[in-house]
């Protein structure tokens, strides 16, 4: 089990942008209305937001990041490194992160690279940056999180549909030695790689003739090869299973007390996941917000825009845990005591 | 773990009507109150009221409400 702590860093402010365009699960016909319904209710998602084409988490990430630098104050010469957090980087090659340096004006001595993660990617960006901000040789960082999922999701495939929104975050990190430490603790299980997968398009899979052609894979269920695909059971199993046995071992390893921790933010990934979480470890209800109900699962980006759209002015001087965990599967969770920081109300793009 | 608990809570998860009769012998696939979102919803039940966790294999090899409460049964020891 990798715990480790990061002294030094603060979370200056954090930023979030969504596509304008709603899309509501009452309006999803490609199943019943009893089965729509039972839906909104199971996974607690009322609607989401819809890139159009051609617009990106880069484009998204990009409009969050310029909007927390302005705010911040912080000048564009100043970031020393930018992690992108992504699956749905902009081409196979070369890496969005370098693409997003350019275009936010961040200079060529601005490390930049991109992390391949999913649903857990927020806490080990946030792991990342923390580690490379650290020792004060680099002074400022950006972490930017986020998918445009909905590319990958099939209109005729019920398990992915309803559940996925786009969105992309800024999260501002720099070196403060008036910080306390963050601590993190990271899992994974390779074992469970094809639980939430997309089979075609890598190198592995190439896209081929037969890559986009539709299947049925039972009632409710079309896809092709290039749309997500997402074994249901075996990701919920494991999202109420390892989760709170992480979270109970970094609240031991720290000295914390479930009671000591102000706002456990989840990943957004459905309400009935969160609050079986939230039941086991016997959190109250207050202490745990929900950005779900009216973005859905948001992939990297769900931790961060929750804490925008939910609780962006009561999280100073706070301590907050954060948890992420899916595809991968990858999980994690870190805990972090709060300054002055600045969150902006989700900006839509 | 008793049937009548059982049969409680699974009514309960289930949001299935009083007047609705469930046996154990009841095939899962065939009644009005199953589906795979509802098999989340045990799932739920057994880790939030059981501390109980069950794969997705174990419920998906469960074919009656016989099989769920054996499973539930051996689980809880």
């Amino acid at each position: 089990m990798s715990f480790f702590t990061c002294s030094n860093i603060r979370l200056a402010g954090i930023a979030s942008s969504v596509p304008k365009k709603v899309v509501k699960n009452s309006e999803y016909t490609y199943v019943g209305e009893d089965e729509r319904n039972f839906l909104m209710k199971t996974t607690g998602i009322v609607e989401k937001r819809h890139a159009p084409s051609g617009i990106t988490t880069t484009d998204l990430g990009e409009k969050a990041a310029n909007e927390l630098l302005d705010q911040l104050g912080w000048k564009r010469e100043d970031i020393d490194i930018l992690v992108l957090v992504t699956q749905s980087r902009d081409y196979y090659l070369p890496s969005s992160a370098i693409i997003l340096q350019d275009r936010l004006g961040l200079p060529s001595t601005c490390m930049a690279f991109d992390v391949g993660l999913g649903c857990s990617g927020y806490v080990y960006g946030l792991s990342i940056i923390s580690k490379f901000l650290q020792d004060g040789q680099l002074k400022k960082g950006l972490l930017i999180a986020g998918d445009v999922s909905t590319v990958s999701t099939n209109f005729e495939d019920k398990s992915t549909y309803p559940l996925f929104g786009d969105a992309a975050t800024a999260t501002a990190v720099c070196y403060d030695e008036t910080a306390e430490p963050i601590a993190f603790e990271m899992e994974n299980d390779g074992s469970g790689y094809d639980t939430i997968i997309i089979r075609d398009g890598g190198a592995k899979n190439q896209l081929n003739d037969s890559t986009t052609q539709m299947k049925n894979y039972g009632p409710g269920i079309n896809r092709t090869m290039k749309d997500l695909e997402l074994n249901g059971l075996d990701v919920f199993s494991f999202s109420i299973k390892e989760p709170p046995k992480n979270i109970r071992s970094i609240l031991q390893r720290t000295n914390t007390e479930i009671s000591d921790i102000d706002y456990y933010v989840f990943h957004q990934a459905n309400k009935l996941i969160i609050e079986t979480i939230r039941k086991k470890l016997k959190i109250e209800k207050e202490k745990v917000p929900y950005s779900l109900t009216y973005y859905g699962n948001t992939s990297s980006a769900s931790i961060p825009l929750t804490i925008c759209d939910q609780i962006k002015d009561e999280v100073k001087h706070k301590r907050i845990l954060f948890c992420g965990f899916g595809v991968g599967l990858s999980w994690g969770s870190c805990i972090v005591n709060t300054k002055d920081i600045l969150c902006l109300t989700p900006i839509e793009f | 773990m008793e049937w009548k608990e059982f049969e409680e809570n699974i009514r309960e998860t289930l949001e299935i009507e009083d007047d609705i009769a469930i046996n154990k012998a009841d095939v899962l696939e065939n009644t009005e109150y199953w589906s795979s979102m509802h098999a989340l919803l045990i799932m739920a039940l057994a880790e939030s009221e059981y501390d109980i966790s069950l794969t997705g294999e174990e419920l998906r090899n469960s074919k009656t409400l016989r099989d769920l409460f054996d499973l539930f049964q051996s689980k809880a020891g």
